[in-house]
This record gives C-alpha cells, structure tokens and sequence, in this order.
C-alpha cells in the first residue's frame, strides 16, 4: 500500500486537536497528590506505598505526556512536509 | 488513631481531576487521529494509526487507574475519620466510666455499699476497650486494603511487538490486527476497513479483507457446495445461510439451515437439517 492521498491541512488540524487535550501538568499534579498520602497516610508501610506509587506515576505520566508531544509533533512536521511536496509538485508542473 | 482524612481527601480529589484531565487527553487524542488520517493513505498513515493506538490504550488504562486509586484513597479517608470520631467518642466514654469507677471505690472504701456498682462499671469499660479494640482492627484492614491498592495499581506495562523478518512497511499481519495493531495489542484503533476489489481475491494482499462475493443470488452458502451456473466446481468454500438453488436438482448434496417447503409439495412438510431427496 504505497498510494499516497493526504490533506496536509487535515494533517495539522489533527495536531491543533490533540494539543487541545491539554494536561501538560498532570504528572507533577499526581505526584504530589500521591506524596501528601504518603504524610497524611499515618502508617509507615502505607506511607512507603504511596511514595511508590507516586514515584511509579510520576515516571508513566510524564512518559505518556512525552508520546503525546511527539505525535502532535510529528502530525505537525509530517502536514508541513506534504505541504512542501504539493506546493514543488504543483510549481514543477506550471513552469513552461 | 493516626492520619489525616482530610489531607487524603484532597489527594483523592486531585486523583480524580486528574483522571478527568487524562480522560480529555484521551479523546482529544482520537479525534485528533481521527480528524489528521482521515485524509491520509500509507505506510506513514498505517504506522502512526497503529502507534497512536496503542498511546491510547495506555492513556485509558492511565485514567481507569488513576481514578481507582483516587476512590481508594477516597474510600480510606471516609472510613479513618468515621473511626477517629468513633474512637473519640469511646475515649470520652471511657473516661467518664473512669472517673466514676474511681469514686465508687472511693466511696467504697469509705464504707459505703457500692460494690455492684463497680463491678459495672468495669464491665462497661471492659466493653469499651473491647470496641475500641475492635476499631483499630477496622482501621488496620482498611490500612492494608489502601497499600494493596496503591502496590497493585499500576501502570500498564509496555509491550514491544519485535519487528517480524522481512516486514514490509505498511503490510500488518492478522495476528497483529486481531490484537488491535501492529505496533502494540492496545485499544482497536478505529480505522476504516479499505474495500478490496473482487479482483484482489486471487492474490495475496496485505490489510483487512471484506469477503468477496460472487454468488450470483448474493445469497452466502455453508459447507462444501455444488457447481454454481457460472462458477467452476469446488473453487470455494462459502458461509452463511442456504437457499434453494431453483436450477439444481435435489439429493445432490447435504444442505444445512432452514429449509422451506419443497415447490413440488407444497404444505407437505417443512424439514430441518439435512435433508435427503424427495419422493
């Protein structure tokens, strides 16, 4: 399946869409959430858990917010480079 | 009793603010897929639908998870402050049955009769320190279902599906569709299933597959069958319910399915199953 039919403005409103989603400061949010359990836990073992979880947390989110930049990064680098293709395609052909 | 419900409470709220904020995340996600491939045809778009998929299927676990733990906390706060105000309580209690306890044998000791009164009022306190015994109980099994939580709840864990030799970009093979893409087994990915041409049944291709139909009554047939009219003998196996063939004769084959009335004999009988030739 080498056939290639893309809208570059497609492309780059998918971006716009999935930058709209926000969350940038999730994974700090989480953590400390999980850390004020871990005082206000009121039990050594439960306290050690929670910092755990926070630290187990903190590592996906962060992760997961990392993936997302990068798809909306490459949707948006991928929408200019088929844009630049369209626009030599369309320039190559005009030219006498 | 130690900890402070109402510091968990707010862990628990941010918990589920979070888990909204990742729900968001989520479906800004697909409809941002959605809205950027709608247009886009290839291995490039193949590669990041399959990707992208799998994010998703992480983000979602991330907030089903997150919300969880922030019900759990939620949960363990509610349950401590009923208890600490229970333990409260019998504290008060006991200290009062105390003091009394305390005049009683004073005054018994002075010589007066109040010997039943004291033995009551031990039997109270034991019964206090029995309850209140009980409530550290409660407070430790709750205690220990919030660290099981807080361990079990876990990010799920990544997969990486290695590359099959001799891949092909833009080919994903059925094992990798059924398990919802070829990057990772997360969500199914919505994507539409491109239409292959009935010219395409012959060859090898790579993609989901429609069926093709070729039975010229467009009707799906089970079981090894007969020649069609048009169709060489025995190229293909086909499923799906049975009708009568008007132009075949009758005790040639096994059918399977509903079977009507035959039209030499109408109102005769209505057979199910196989059925052999009729008289």
């Amino acid at each position: 399946m080498t056939a290639l039919s893309t809208d570059p403005g497609g492309l780059r409103d998918g971006a716009r869409t999935m930058v709209a989603g926000g969350g940038d400061a999730l994974s700090a949010a989480v953590v400390v959430a999980l850390r004020a359990v871990a005082s206000a836990a009121g039990d050594a073992q439960l306290a050690e858990a929670a910092g755990r979880a926070a630290d187990r947390w903190g590592a996906e989110l962060t992760e997961l917010e990392e993936h997302r930049r990068g798809f909306v990064s490459r949707l948006h680098t991928a929408g200019e480079a088929y844009a630049e293709a369209e626009a030599s395609v369309i320039a190559s052909v005009r030219r006498p | 009793m130690p900890g402070d419900p109402q510091g968990l409470s707010r862990s628990a709220l941010v918990l589920a603010r979070a888990a909204g904020d990742l729900a968001d995340q989520d479906r800004a996600l697909r409809r941002g897929s959605a809205v950027a491939t709608s247009g886009w045809l290839g291995a490039a778009a193949l590669a990041f639908d399959a990707a992208a998929g799998g994010h998703a299927g992480r983000v979602v676990h991330a907030q089903r998870t997150v919300e969880s733990l922030g019900a759990a906390i939620r949960a363990y706060s509610t349950t401590l402050e009923a208890l600490q105000r229970r333990t409260s309580s019998l504290l008060g209690r006991r200290r009062a049955l105390t003091e009394e306890l305390r005049a009683a044998r004073r005054q018994a000791a002075a010589g007066g009769a109040t010997g039943t009164t004291a033995q009551d009022l031990s039997a109270r306190i034991r019964r206090l320190d029995d309850d209140l015994e009980e409530s550290q109980r409660q407070a430790s099994a709750a205690r220990r279902t919030l660290t099981a939580a807080l361990d079990d709840l876990r990010p799920r864990p990544t997969r990486r599906v290695p590359p099959r030799p001799g891949a092909r970009a833009g080919c994903t093979s059925l094992p990798e569709l059924a398990a919802g893409g070829a990057v990772t087994g997360a969500t199914a990915w919505q994507r539409r299933i491109p239409t292959v041409p009935v010219a395409a049944g012959r060859r090898a291709h790579c993609g989901p597959v429609r069926p093709v139909l070729t039975n010229p009554f467009h009707h799906m047939r089970t079981g090894p069958v007969g020649p069609a009219p048009d169709e060489s003998p025995g190229h293909r196996m086909q499923t799906g319910p049975v009708s009568p063939a008007p132009d075949e004769s009758p005790g040639h084959r096994m059918q399977t399915g509903p079977v009507g009335p035959a039209p030499d004999a109408p109102g005769r009988r209505v057979g199910t199953g196989p059925v052999g030739p009729l008289p």
